[in-house]
């Protein structure tokens, strides 16, 4: 079925965007990187504290670069606490990977030994896979439990492919992704709704829940809120546990077990 | 027959020999050298050894409190016009909690008012945690507790900084960087 290349594109690229994300992180905790003010910003460094406050202009940013992995932070300000492993940028921020080709852009950045975050929201994008997350809340990254978390809105783009919610979260350890909240899933091909989708990929499993809806060009498929859709990627085979209803043309061949 | 020669026989001769010596004799003695003439202004040639200058100067600067700001001590003062130039100069600059820099420059300018400083080239300010270098440092009594100065080159524990010009404030450990600026974290 044509669902599951759209599963799998889609979890490909959050894949890609979220796996991506811990080597930022662990990047910009080594403390060693290089900042560079504009001939047009100002410098304010407290020397007891180890606080530094680094100042440019719009269109004139203070640039920070960090030689491996290669990868080079724009801001018109950036806030850096010696003490705290702290570092934040705000106002026209601009995060590039050079590998694996990642690109954040956002008005505020917040980087620690522990975590990754964009709080007022942000836009991922992937020039290697023509990816983007485009953060509507918060994106967090915790380094050490590999988990990435975004509240308050996403949008997931691949391709053709676009997913929205309100909430993402996935454990890149485990491999184990969970988007909810007035999930809305399109394709040229497939379009339906979830209350929660759930990716396993050590398992290879995907479910859909909280009333799957899932329409194509030959019919489509409805549960209930209590319906869980689980498909097998391994075996391509699909089964829905709970009630549902589903139509489908007759050119299209329903076998017994459902699929 | 015998002649009798009058006196006047006698003289004649002997006046005319005299005479003949006395020409002779002025001939023979040395000319005098001319009398050169009287300089109106008596030219003195002043070398650089003639300008007043000091060796070993302590030299105390205070701020508009009274405060002392920095204790030096130059290898030579010399008094210009305008200002003292220094040379050789090693110190101590004082904050107000009583925190000390050592400072360290090969030659300065002082004000003859003593309320300012400039240091240059090659400037060491050296504190606890950091060393500050500069090609230029200056000093005013006006200005509070300020230290300015151009083409900074810090080194602290976990960073280097490069810079074209520098304000410092030693009391709170403000470091005001305008302008372009390059630092390194390690």
């Amino acid at each position: 079925m044509r669902i599951k290349y759209f599963l799998l594109l889609f979890l490909s690229s959050v894949l890609v965007l979220g796996l991506s994300m811990p080597e930022a992180a662990v990047a910009l905790s080594v403390n060693d990187f290089e900042v560079v003010v504009p001939a047009e910003g100002l410098t304010e460094v407290d020397l007891k504290s180890g606080v530094c406050v680094y100042r440019g202009q719009p269109g004139k940013p203070v640039r920070v670069s960090v030689s491996s992995p290669s990868m080079q932070l724009t801001a018109v300000t950036i806030i850096y606490d010696q003490e705290k492993q702290l570092l934040t940028a705000r106002q026209q921020v601009k995060l590039v990977l050079e590998e694996p080709g990642i690109e954040v852009t956002s008005e505020q950045l917040v980087i620690t030994d522990e975590l990754l975050e964009l709080p007022d929201g942000g836009r991922l994008i992937s020039t290697a896979e023509q990816a983007s997350l485009v953060c509507n809340g918060t994106l967090r990254y915790r380094q050490a439990e590999e988990i990435v978390q975004v509240r308050g809105g996403f949008t997931l783009l691949y391709e053709d492919w676009n997913l929205e919610g309100q909430q993402l979260d996935g454990n890149l350890q485990e491999r184990f992704f969970t988007a909810r909240g007035g999930l809305s899933f399109e394709h040229p091909d497939v379009s339906g709704e979830a209350g929660r989708l759930e990716y396993d990929q050590k398992n290879e499993l995907l479910t859909l829940a909280g009333s799957p809806h899932l329409r194509w060009a030959e019919g489509w498929l409805q549960g209930a809120e209590e319906t869980v859709i689980i498909y097998n990627l391994t075996t391509r085979k699909a089964r829905a546990e709970g009630s549902t209803k589903m139509r489908v043309s007759r050119e299209t061949v329903v076998n017994a077990d459902g699929d | 027959m015998k002649l009798k020669l009058k006196p006047v026989n006698y003289i004649s001769p002997a006046l005319i020999l005299a005479v003949l010596l006395l020409v002779f004799f002025l001939n023979l003695k040395q000319k005098s050298k001319p009398i050169e003439l009287l300089p109106l202004v008596q030219e003195e040639e002043i070398t650089a050894q003639d300008i007043p200058q000091l060796k070993g100067v302590e030299i105390s600067l205070v701020d508009q409190t009274n405060r002392l700001n920095w204790r030096l001590t130059v290898e030579k003062m010399i008094e210009e016009a305008d200002y003292h130039r220094l040379f050789g100069i090693k110190g101590t600059y004082y904050t107000a909690q009583g925190e000390q820099y050592l400072i360290e420059a090969p030659t300065g300018k002082m004000g003859k008012d003593f309320n300012w400083l400039q240091l240059e080239p090659e400037v060491t300010l050296t504190g606890e945690d950091l060393t500050l270098q500069a090609d230029e440092l200056g000093w005013d009594a006006r200005a509070g507790e300020e230290i300015t100065g151009k083409n900074l080159a810090v080194e602290k524990e976990n960073f280097t900084v490069y810079a074209t010009e520098f304000r410092f404030k030693p009391e709170k450990g403000d470091l005001v960087v305008p302008g372009e600026s390059r630092w390194t974290f390690k």
